[in-house]
């Protein structure tokens, strides 16, 4: 045999040696397996995504031939406050800018809902009580339901009338022409219905009595027959409105005329038109000096003019007019109880309205913080998407329901009725106004289905909600003291693990329809929201994230992106394979687990050992003196001598300092250390999901170090994998996920050695006895 | 009059839909361990704060209020009559009797702490947990239970609140 041989075999037998520990685990006489197909955790999400067109392209950007239809509306709306009742008419421009013919429109009915004849209720299973309460059982059994639902007075083209069809919340127009692409049609459609109470029977949209004046504040949204979307994806989006899924809505611009009692305030999606005429002169003042306020809110409407409005009731009416221009909804509010403030907003060279709504119920929490969070969030969303393009953004205080529409949104946090309020409600109303207010980006702008995808918007809201009150608590210390961070809800890893280890049967994937989950606010909110947080913090890295998250955020502005558009472009824009990270998170209900096994010590001779021998006698090596190796021995074993510990590698291993000698000059050998100590520590994987190997090193001289195994450690044995240490310190232990940044659901086997942690139950116990 | 009878026939419509852009859900989560060296079940109860505030307010008195930085005997008291009326932990036949430790707050949360103290050893566990079922029709209750390292999850409403755990 040559020297050249032996060298090759000897590469050979070392490659391998990290092979073979798994080797040794398999029992020898098995069944032959049968085979399979690709079922690694990193092979490319081609079955899952829709294959790239000329709609949407393979990057994750609209393609050369992506297009979307619109729908303008010419709106008159009365609203009628001492009765509870909405009416309007409205003119439909729609633009087919598909290359479609279309031989019929779809129209969304949501307020068919509430009507009494609507499935929603029935879809859902119910029992009955061993004890009823008396008023909840008659309004089940006995009492007629809520007289709800639009009331379809006349859909017509140029006054003639269309044929239409109603199927629960969705209108079929049949048109006597086909809308051929590139062409628009013009109908008309005249409504009213009953408005219902939000506060009672949880409403998006609806009125709240207030008994002591007798007044009712309205928010009204859903409030129109509205344009379903058609596109490349769905074709016409139909699917029934039951309750959960929220809404697709086309892009348009909305000419808007409501009319009110005259002592209402009113506030609305778009430009308001005809300031003069709705406003006092006092009012007028006030709202120049507001443009001018860039530090804090001006009140156009005080507690006082409030106050003062409840207790008339007008007769006469106000026509308050808007504008407004690529929006895809829209909604108002109005009541004569309303205090109003606003202020300027500095947002990249443009100049935008934070606003708020109110009754005095809301005070003084609402006057404090209301306007202060829409002007953060405006901001902070700003900076980790695109400048706010819209002119202002409303919060209205509804008493318990925090909801979303473009430029306004409904937000909850209510005082004790003698001016009280519980840091609770504080933080539960600035964040919940973080949230609505951010939703003008993700879906309001980033115009995604909600209706098929609730998490499009609510977990990449939820995430962005959670950047941002972190940023608010560092922007305004005194409003979170004595906290050092903002309380957020959500986002953290460790507040998902308890649902990601719950009981798979309830658990669904991200990737679902709203209405079939089992538990909505995780699984569209929480997770999420988790999911990219722990994607920016520890998988990517913030800034090369924020940067792709801004890509999206800008490709999609003002259009409508399905879930591969968002996968496909954080990985085209950062150059990460991300499929594995999709895959897991979002496809499945795998949760992540990982740990640490077992540690073994070696030390390093050239004396040949016992296992040593066997391996090259495998090789056809009889004489191991021919072959230049070195041979490690586990501290554990028998030819383990305690000298080995005491003396240098170099000692141990003669043949290795000559080596070096030979090899290297004395001014290189300086620059060079010869680790010691020789640790191979076997980590294991309990948890479906792949995520990066996060270790802390620590060792006996009380220094530690931190390293991050990529996630594509596991790419070829998914359950367990060993890393060598080369270290001239002796090592104490290893802690998997020390800072506890991945969502790891069983922190009992991250440590080595195993540490007998007192439970969350004895550390709480032992703290009570102290006090 | 009118009015009210309004009022409470929409309480009941909308009760099982939820409509909100932030969703308000109902939900405790509950960690049950038997620990054998001390033969004592230990539990870890999380429920959303102003939930559980509303639910002793109505139930107790109405002016309760649950401070992260008060540690009042009363609500102690009322915690642990009503843990010990809607959390029933029975094994052989029996009900045993949940002794409350303390509570503790985080974010929105609270945690209750509970423990039950010389339990025979057992395979099989009824819980009945019927947490906050009787302020929100909607709340739901998930329990976790380890015994010997394994652990089995169970998700109770108010129209299914028993369910019988078996250990190996």
């Amino acid at each position: 045999m040559n020297r050249k041989y032996f060298k090759i075999a000897i590469t050979f037998i070392f490659a391998m040696a990290s092979v073979t520990v798994f080797a040794q685990d398999t029992p020898e006489k098995e069944e032959a397996k049968q085979g399979h197909t690709n079922t690694n955790k990193f092979r490319q999400l081609y079955q899952e995504f829709a294959t790239p067109n000329q709609y949407r392209t393979a990057s994750g950007a609209p393609g050369p031939a992506y297009y979307q239809n619109t729908a303008d509306y010419d709106m008159e709306v009365v609203l009628d406050d001492k009765n509870q009742k909405l009416y309007g008419e409205e003119t439909i421009t729609y633009t087919n800018n598909s290359p479609d013919k279309l031989e019929y429109l779809w129209v969304q009915l949501d307020q068919n809902i509430r009507a009494k004849d609507s499935k929603s209720e029935l879809q859902n299973g119910n029992g009955i009580s061993e004890v009823n309460q008396t008023g909840r059982f008659v309004s089940q059994f006995i009492e007629e339901p809520f007289d709800g639902g639009f009331n379809i007075e006349k859909v017509t083209q140029n006054g003639s009338p269309l044929n239409y069809s109603i199927n629960q919340t969705m209108m079929r127009v049949d048109l006597p022409k086909v809308l051929e692409p590139g062409d628009d049609i013009e109908f008309s459609i005249k409504w009213w219905y009953n408005i219902n109470d939000h506060v009672k029977n949880r409403g998006r949209s609806g009125y709240e009595f207030f008994e002591k004046d007798g007044n009712y504040a309205y928010v009204i949204a859903q409030f129109f027959p509205r344009m379903a979307v058609y596109n490349d994806v769905e074709g016409w989006q139909n699917y029934q409105f039951w309750g959960d899924g929220e809404f697709a809505l086309p892009f348009g611009d909305y000419k808007v005329k409501i009319t009110v009692p005259a002592d209402h305030i009113l506030d609305a999606t778009g430009k308001l038109q005809n300031r003069k005429n709705v406003f006092s002169k006092t009012m007028m003042n006030r709202y120049e000096q507001a443009k001018k306020s860039f530090d804090k809110p001006v009140v156009i409407v005080n507690q006082k003019e409030a106050e003062k409005a409840e207790k008339g009731f007008s007769n006469r009416t106000k026509t308050w007019e808007f504008e407004a221009n690529m929006v895809r909804d829209f909604a108002f509010t109005s009541s004569r109880k309303y205090i109003w403030d606003m202020q300027n907003v500095k947002i990249g060279n443009r100049e935008v309205m934070a606003v708020s709504l109110y009754p005095k119920e809301g005070n003084p929490l609402w006057e404090e913080y209301s306007t202060k969070a829409v002007a953060h969030t405006l901001t902070s969303y700003s900076d980790m998407t695109f400048d706010y393009p819209y002119h202002k953004a409303i919060s209205v205080h509804a008493k318990n329901q925090g909801m979303e529409y473009p430029m306004i949104c409904w937000n909850y946090g209510r005082p004790n009725e003698d001016g009280t309020y519980s840091e609770r409600t504080k933080f539960g109303m600035v964040s919940v106004i973080i949230h609505e207010i951010g939703h003008n980006f993700f879906p309001m702008i980033v115009n995604s289905d909600e209706r098929q995808w609730g998490w499009m918007d609510e977990g990449l809201n939820t995430f962005l909600q959670f950047v941002s009150e972190q940023k608010f608590g560092k922007r305004f210390p005194e409003a979170i003291a004595p906290l050092e961070n903002y309380p957020s809800r959500r986002g953290e890893p460790s507040k998902i693990t308890n649902y990601m280890k719950g009981n798979q049967d309830f658990i669904s994937p991200i990737m679902s329809n709203p209405e079939q989950v089992h538990q909505l606010g995780n699984n569209a909110y929480g997770k999420p929201a988790t999911a990219l947080n722990i994607l920016r913090e520890t998988v990517m890295g913030k800034e090369m994230f924020d940067h792709a998250f801004k890509i999206y955020s800008k490709r999609w502005m003002f259009k409508h992106p399905t879930p591969e558009d968002f996968f496909r472009t954080m990985e085209d824009a950062s150059g990460m394979d991300l499929d594995w990270y999709w895959r897991g998170w979002f496809y499945t209900t795998d949760f992540v687990d990982i740990g640490v096994e077992d540690v073994k010590s070696y030390y390093v001779t050239d004396a040949p050992t016992k296992a040593g021998k066997e391996m090259l006698e495998r090789y056809g090596v009889e004489d191991p003196s021919q072959v230049d190796a070195l041979y490690v021995v586990e501290e554990d074993s028998d030819e383990f001598t305690s000298a080995m510990k005491s003396k240098s590698t170099e000692e141990n291993a003669p043949k290795l300092k000559s080596f070096m000698m030979d090899n290297f000059t004395e001014q290189e050998r300086q620059n060079m250390t010869i680790p010691k100590h020789f640790y191979q520590i076997k980590f294991n994987k309990p948890g479906g999901l792949v995520m990066p190997l996060i270790v802390e090193y620590k060792y006996k001289d009380g220094t530690s170090e931190k390293m991050t195994y990529p996630a594509q450690i596991w790419r070829k044995n998914d359950k367990e994998v060993t890393r060598v240490l080369a270290t001239n310190k002796e090592l104490e232990s290893v802690i998997v996920d020390p800072d506890m940044e991945t969502a790891d659901v069983d922190t009992a086997n991250n440590s080595w050695p195993q540490k007998k942690e007192s439970n969350e139950f004895e550390k709480f116990k032992k703290e009570k006895k102290n006090d | 009059m009118k009015h009210l009878k309004k009022l409470i026939f929409l309480l009941l419509i909308c009760s099982c839909f939820s409509f909100r852009g932030t969703h308000k859900f109902y939900l405790s989560v509950t960690n049950a361990e038997y620990v054998e060296e001390s033969s004592s079940v230990q539990l870890i109860t999380r429920i959303f704060v102003d939930d559980f505030q509303k639910l002793l307010q109505t139930r107790y008195d109405s002016k309760v209020e649950l401070l992260r930085d008060q540690d009042l005997a009363v609500n102690n008291a009322y915690i642990e009559k009503y843990f010990r009326k809607k959390l029933k932990i029975n094994t052989h036949n029996q009900d045993l009797k949940l002794n409350f430790i303390g509570k503790r707050y985080e974010d929105d949360l609270i945690i209750c702490y509970f423990e039950i103290e010389k339990v025979r050893e057992f395979s099989s566990v009824k819980i009945t947990n019927l947490l906050l079922t009787d302020l929100f029709e909607d709340q739901k209750n998930l329990v976790h239970f380890e015994k010997h390292g394994e652990t089995k999850s169970l998700l109770f409403v108010k129209d299914k609140p028993t369910d019988v755990i078996k250990f190996d």
